[in-house]
């Protein structure tokens, strides 16, 4: 059984002597060949100390019978000795372990080991039964990972649920009137908190002092005179507060997109101070410096879902910090800016300064937005999918 | 050695050779064991071979000599080593002397140009076990023939 083991262990042996002579290399076949002698040497001594052994009358070798059949195979006590003292010790190479290797049974418990009480046929000091779910068939549980499909399912609908509570969320909390809805109707994905527009646009009122629902949307029309982003946040702090009628014909409630992404792209653009490069921190930058008001934590809201698609723009236009961002490049530009137009179609004015000349031909390209859509649908089919589902 | 008639009595074989000690052929032995040898011995348990005791252990239990204390397999894996290093050591001598030979044998340049190493041949080994009295020439091979293999008679 080991005979390939130690024909092996010898050729190491082999070499190794080879090596403590002096030699730098060893041929195969010579190297298996002074193996070969090795071990047919050491049988040899084995046999003739047996045979000597026997001779003597017992069974089981001893010194001196080896000592005899070293002399029979022309070697002596004292060129042992001598060689022991001229050459090196050379160790072999690596450990070896008893051959063969023994290993302690582990016997099963007995009855009496366990506690177990046997039937009583059975005498406690045997050993036990095996365990029941090694012969009978027993319930098995599917585990999570099996099926990457059903996995990959359940994570968009566990996302879907979180957008759901989100935009449901943001839906008992914004206004519903028109500009709210422009800013949902062209992305599907707010398809769910598309809410009819049934209020008043705030045109006199205070948006602080206005209903909870339609304070955020009115935040986001800022003139556009304003420069700087601290400006900006400034800006959006005053509206609120102001209540002069001018200004607040101007705020019907069209938001300048542009103006409220301005801050946070300003942001990315130059490093400013003290906010943070992200949309998110710049947003909530810009909520910081509200001014009181019930409005306040509303708004937080909202901007804080259009946070998202701040930050989606920003990143669909590739190195944002190195290109300074033009609103009409954007991919939502014109949907953006048709939409304005649709739903307040007074404020033609406004609309024109704010988005220029963007998206103008909606007629036309109406069906093409309508293509549009379907492709973005398309990219956001974990979401959209489930979205017609519920 | 004394050939007790067979009798009656059932004492175990041992017994009667123990009677006379000077019976065995090991007698000899017994008394002249160098006085070193005993020394020798002893050393060698802190000696440790180039042999793995368990291959010498492997092969003394085939060979008839099972289980043996590890003097014994000590000394028989020293014995071997050396009897392995002699004809290492005369390959050594052939090889050696192939290495000088080499300036001046134009035919060993074409195969061993300027390699100073020494390196253990089959040829060098094969000639120097015969002199050991073993025999480890390879078969000749003759490449014309068609069947290949050794040549008849050889």
């Amino acid at each position: 059984m080991y005979a390939d083991f130690f024909r092996g262990v010898a050729r190491v042996a082999a070499a190794q002597i080879c090596e403590g002579l002096g030699f730098v290399a060893v041929q195969g076949s010579a190297c298996d060949a002074l193996a070969d002698v090795l071990v047919r040497y050491i049988c040899e001594v084995g046999q003739i100390t047996h045979e000597t052994a026997e001779l003597a009358g017992r069974s089981e070798g001893n010194v001196f019978d080896v000592i005899v059949a070293l002399e029979e195979l022309g070697q002596s006590i004292e060129s042992l000795r001598e060689y022991t003292a001229d050459s090196d010790e050379i160790p072999f190479a690596r450990p070896l372990p008893r051959l063969p290797i023994t290993r302690r049974m582990r016997l099963p418990p007995s009855f009496a080991e366990i506690g177990e009480e046997p039937s009583p046929h059975i005498p406690s000091f045997l050993p036990s039964f095996p365990d029941k779910h090694t012969f009978k068939d027993t319930k098995v549980y599917e585990g999570r990972a099996n099926d990457p499909r059903k996995n990959r399912l359940m994570v968009h609908k566990e996302r879907r649920k979180g957008e759901l509570a989100l935009l449901s969320l943001q839906d008992r909390t914004r206004s519903s009137d028109a500009t709210a809805n422009y800013l949902t109707t062209d992305s599907r994905r707010w398809e769910a908190r598309a809410t009819p527009s049934n209020n008043q646009p705030t045109d006199d009122t205070n948006p602080f002092l206005a209903a909870p629902n339609q304070a955020p949307c009115n935040l986001l029309a800022l003139p556009a005179a304003e420069q700087g982003a601290s400006g900006r946040a400034l800006a959006l702090a005053h509206t609120g507060t102001k209540s002069d009628p001018e200004r607040s014909s101007e705020i019907i409630g069209i938001p300048s997109l542009l103006d409220a992404f301005e801050p946070t792209l300003v942001a990315s653009k130059s490093a400013l101070p003290g906010q943070s490069a992200s949309a998110q921190g710049t947003a909530d930058a810009t909520m910081h410096n509200l001014e009181g008001g019930e409005g306040g934590w509303q708004e937080r809201i909202f901007m804080g879902g259009e946070t998202e698609e701040v930050g989606q723009l920003k990143w669909r236009q590739g190195d944002h910090q190195s290109k300074p961002f033009k609103f009409s490049q954007c991919p939502q530009a014109r949907r953006i800016a048709q939409a304005a137009r649709n739903t307040a179609p007074e404020c033609a004015e406004e609309i024109a300064f704010q988005f220029g000349s963007i998206g103008a031909d909606d007629d036309e390209k109406r069906d093409r937005r309508a293509r549009a859509d379907a492709i973005m649908s398309g990219q956001v089919k974990g979401i959209v999918e489930d979205d017609s589902t519920t | 050695m004394n050939l007790a008639p067979p009798t009656e009595d059932h004492t175990p074989e041992e017994d009667r050779y123990d009677e006379n000690p000077k019976s065995s052929n090991v007698a000899s032995e017994t008394e002249a064991l160098p006085e070193g040898a005993e020394q020798f011995l002893a050393m060698l348990e802190e000696y440790t071979p180039t042999i793995p005791d368990a291959l010498t252990e492997y092969y003394l239990t085939r060979s008839g000599c099972p289980e043996p204390s590890v003097n014994l397999v000590r000394l028989i894996s020293l014995a071997s080593q050396k009897f392995v290093s002699d004809i290492a050591e005369e390959a050594k001598w052939y090889s050696t002397q192939r290495i000088e030979a080499t300036a001046r044998d134009k035919r060993e340049q074409g195969f061993d140009v300027k390699d100073k190493r020494l390196v253990l041949t089959t040829e060098d080994l094969a000639s120097a076990l015969k002199e050991f009295g073993v025999n480890i020439k390879k078969p000749t091979y003759f490449a014309d023939n068609p069947s290949g293999g050794p040549a008849p008679g050889s």
